[in-house]
């Protein structure tokens, strides 16, 4: 047997090895800066949706008391992160507020409350696309952190595993056309 | 925004993607955005202003169709190029894993990227063989539409993606204001039965059609079956006897002829067998008020609501079809009905709103 050949064959091993983990460790990387735009674009979002619930509130084309509900339920979202439960009341409020479907439709058509509503139903779909997009990229982050070469080698470092935003963003029945 | 839309079939030959591209990029150019389309087509090939050629494609046997697609190392040099010079603020790649630009682009891609997947069920063969390759890029898409429902279940259950629902977009008012076809104009003793698609391919079940005829001319003497597509029907044709008399061949038709025939039409049948995903030809006769016969696909179910918006027959089943055709001219006060919920239905997939959709996609990925 030939043995000239074997370090040229261990540095060809060593070098693909290389490449493979720093391929992995990319990935990783990339994954990461992927779940982190997408709770930036969830966070403006939502954001969006609750100044936009606050202009209806503020509009008066509610009586009173679904105003002040609207609006109290729309300051708490400005203030609370893209994962508290804040949104979750602020959808139920405006559920209730913007009531059924024969309702949705009507207020679409009118001329006061349509512009209004028509842009919370903008910035609610975007809401919604962003939380979609952003469970999907958590989902392939954590399927790809379940690798046997990225667990062992601590290729994702310190960062923790990333997780999924369960707010409750079920739109009004009719406000949104799917 | 500067957007970058990638079309993997050549715009040499029209097909769905290729038109919704097309309009998809008029939109956003309407809407004041910068528009690049990076498509197969040959150097010669008149082309909008706003498309690259990335050269020569290779018709190629692809989802039950033929398909010009382009690979090589000459369309990844050109993929790279368009992509490194375009500086776009987001890139927009139709059918990424379709062994064409679309996947090249996505190798490469950098940045904000939104795909969409347009085909489903027998394009699964190829989704699991191209998987291994394209698996690492798949995690850059940041925003995975579907033209479906079924493209969705196809993209999840495949490749474990989870992607929005945004339909093919139609211009509505185009359909709905054209002018009938005198050629192919209905009227009471002649009414006329409609058929849009490739004739040599047999996943479009043009036999069932033609096996139809009889049955249906049994009780509507008068009726003219026009076939518009290209291709060559072969024996199907020759076969068919005494009832060749009734069969029209318009050949391929232009956007305007398309319209011209569904307004003058008294049926449209779509008696396809299968990889439809969408079918964005029934609603654009939905959108003439044409009364609309289809197999029972699930994709062409969805569009017709469950049979509220048109008639549905079991696929290949040429005597279901004729049945449903005849109930469709008898049943006149149940088939307005049908096409004037239809004519509304429609609106959801018209550009205005899809336009809107897609944007709110481009928006949320770029986090504007």
């Amino acid at each position: 047997m030939d043995w000239a050949g074997t370090p040229l064959i261990t540095l060809a091993l060593a070098a693909g090895v290389v490449a493979l983990v720093w391929h992995a460790g990319h990935r990783v990387d990339r994954m990461h800066r992927r779940v982190d735009d997408a709770w930036g674009s969830l966070q403006l979002q939502l954001t969006r949706r609750a100044s936009a619930a606050l202009d209806l509130a503020h509009a008066g084309l509610w009586d009173p008391v679904t105003s002040v509900v609207v609006a109290e339920a729309a300051r708490a979202a400005l203030a609370a992160p893209p994962w508290g439960g804040e949104h979750s009341e602020l959808s139920a409020a405006l559920r209730t507020a913007a009531g059924d479907l024969a309702q949705v439709a009507s207020d679409l058509e009118d001329p006061d409350r349509g512009p209004l509503l028509r842009e919370l139903a903008g910035v609610w779909y975007r809401a919604l696309l962003a939380r979609r997009f952003l469970n999907e990229a958590v989902a392939t982050a954590v399927q790809l952190r379940s690798r046997r070469l990225i667990r062992y080698l601590r290729l994702a470092g310190p960062t923790p595993l990333p997780s999924s935003c369960d707010i409750d963003d079920v739109p009004p029945d009719g406000l949104i056309r799917q | 925004m500067r957007v970058g839309l990638v079309c993997p079939y050549s715009f040499d030959v029209p097909g769905g993607v290729q038109f919704h591209i097309r309009d998809l990029a008029g939109e956003l150019i309407e809407r004041g955005h910068d528009v690049s389309v990076l498509a197969p087509a040959e150097e010669e090939t008149p082309l909008p202003d706003y498309v690259v050629a990335a050269g020569r494609s290779v018709p190629i046997h692809y989802n039950g169709s033929v398909a010009r697609l382009s690979f090589g190392p000459l369309a990844a040099r050109r993929t790279r190029r368009w992509l490194s010079e375009g500086g776009f603020d987001l890139l927009h790649i139709h059918e990424p894993i379709a062994p064409s630009l679309g996947m090249l682009a996505m190798l490469n891609a950098h940045g904000p990227l939104v795909a969409t997947f347009h085909s489903s069920q027998t394009a699964s063969r190829a989704l699991r063989a191209a998987y291994p390759l394209v698996r690492a890029s798949m995690e850059k898409i940041a925003g995975a539409i579907s033209v479906s429902e079924d493209a969705r279940r196809t993209l999840m259950d495949h490749l474990g993606v989870d992607s929005v629902i945004i339909p093919n977009g139609v211009h509505v008012d185009y359909f709905a204001r054209a002018r009938p076809d005198p050629r192919w104009q209905a009227t009471a003793d002649r009414p006329v039965m409609a058929f849009l698609g490739r004739l040599d391919e047999p996943r479009k079940g043009l036999k069932a059609a033609l096996a139809a005829l009889p049955l249906i001319r049994a009780v509507f003497g008068g009726i003219r079956f026009v076939i518009a597509g290209a291709g060559d029907a072969g024996e199907a044709l020759d076969a068919l006897g005494p009832e060749r008399s009734a069969v029209e061949l318009a050949g391929s038709v232009l956007d305007a002829e398309k319209a011209g025939l569904f307004r003058g039409c008294s049926v449209y049948v779509a008696p396809q067998l299968g990889g439809e995903s969408f079918g964005i030809v029934l609603v654009e006769a939905m959108a003439a008020g044409a009364p609309v016969v289809a197999s029972d696909l699930p994709a062409f179910a969805r569009v017709l609501d469950g049979g509220a918006l048109g008639r549905l027959f079991a696929v290949g089943d040429g005597t279901a079809l004729a049945r449903a055709v005849i109930a469709t001219l008898t049943e006149s006060q149940a088939t307005e009905r049908q096409t004037a919920a239809a004519a509304r239905a429609v609106w959801r997939y018209d550009w205005s709103s899809v336009t809107e959709r897609i944007l709110a996609v481009y928006d949320t990925v770029t986090g504007r």
